[in-house]
């Protein structure tokens, strides 16, 4: 499903764009974010946010494109702090913004191959959460188990 | 101590695993050497994938996509040459990989009209759109050709000033209104 607001279950209207020189100034100034996003300009780096409250930014991907193995990376994925564990108000965020991903993959005929390089800790519940399989030390997602992120988290619409 | 085990400790101290799940992705960091192993192992697990994808693998992905472009389309609003009715008939049939003959076959309808349709001298009837639902396996639904098709006619009812005016001279007794 998409953005959905804890407390009500509504489902909330949400965009994601690539991120622009400004943004980087807001997401510095924030403290919302503990990684160095700016490290991530050499990358393709998107933004969520709600549509009516689009100067305030949810979350935060950085991906690779790899074209040579037909695959996107999720260099980083970070939630912004007002929306992490048990005091979020705003549920979805990351599988939105991995869902994007995947549309990303197919866009740009990569199968929808999305690939991650988690810590070993949390490889299993990264397979539980998104559906990603083991490939080697990676995880990744395809075909029909890409698709299906994108129906959970970006279908807006009642087929 | 590694950067990404830095990260997750400090991580660890505020959230559960699934709360990190659910609101990181961060990278494992490896030595140049390890990570050059990884890498190397995931190569040629990723090519051996792709050298054994099948033609309905490909299929399947390449419908995925029409489909995902379509729907981004639905949601700019403006009518697109490139999406219009003909054009993504032609990109649907390029990726069946199967002949225009093979298609209005499959469809049951005349090649000539298939051919019509596809250079847009013929609009598509609801008729087609069902059979293109069903030919896709449901993945490309009838709605959707009818919305491609309504966008298309929409934008050339606002556009076509030279017929608009053609059949203004047919009318006769236009209501008088004054604003």
């Amino acid at each position: 499903m998409p953005l959905q607001d804890k407390k009500s279950g509504k489902a909330l209207h949400s965009a994601i764009e690539g991120v622009v020189s400004s943004d980087y100034i807001w997401i510095g100034k924030s403290k919302e974010f503990n990684f160095d996003w700016g490290l991530e300009r050499s990358n393709e780096v998107y933004k969520i946010f709600l549509v009516d409250k689009d100067d305030e930014i949810l979350g935060l991907m950085s991906l690779i494109d790899y074209p040579g193995e037909y695959r996107i990376h999720l260099n980083l994925i970070e939630v912004g702090k007002s929306n992490r564990g048990k005091s979020k108000s705003v549920e979805n965020i990351a599988g939105c913004l991995i869902a994007f991903a995947c549309h990303i993959a197919f866009d740009r005929d990569y199968f929808g191959f999305v690939s991650l390089q988690p810590k070993t800790q949390l490889m299993e519940l990264y397979q539980e959460k998104y559906g990603f399989r083991q490939y080697g030390r990676l995880l990744a997602v395809e075909q029909e188990s890409s698709k299906a992120l994108i129906d959970k988290y970006l279908n807006d619409e009642e087929e | 101590m590694k950067k990404s085990e830095k990260i997750y400790k400090e991580l660890r101290e505020k959230y559960t695993d699934e709360e990190i799940v659910e609101s990181f992705v961060f990278n494992e960091d490896l030595n140049p050497a390890e990570q050059k192993k990884v890498e190397e192992e995931f190569r040629r697990i990723r090519m051996e994938r792709l050298k054994n994808m099948s033609e309905s693998d490909i299929l399947a992905a390449n419908l995925i996509k029409i489909k995902l472009r379509i729907k981004d389309y639905f949601k700019r609003g403006k009518f697109e040459e490139k999406f219009s009715f003909a054009n993504q008939l032609k990109e649907y049939i390029k990726i069946t990989k199967r002949s225009h003959k093979e298609i209005a076959d499959n469809l049951n309808i005349h090649q000539t009209k298939l051919s019509r349709i596809i250079n847009g001298r013929e609009n598509p009837n609801i008729e087609l759109m069902y059979r293109l639902e069903e030919h896709s396996s449901g993945q490309l639904p009838a709605f959707y050709w009818w919305k491609l098709f309504s966008k298309e006619l929409e934008h050339k009812i606002r556009t076509d000033l030279e017929k608009k005016l053609e059949e203004a001279k047919k009318v006769k007794g236009a209501l008088e209104i004054r604003a």
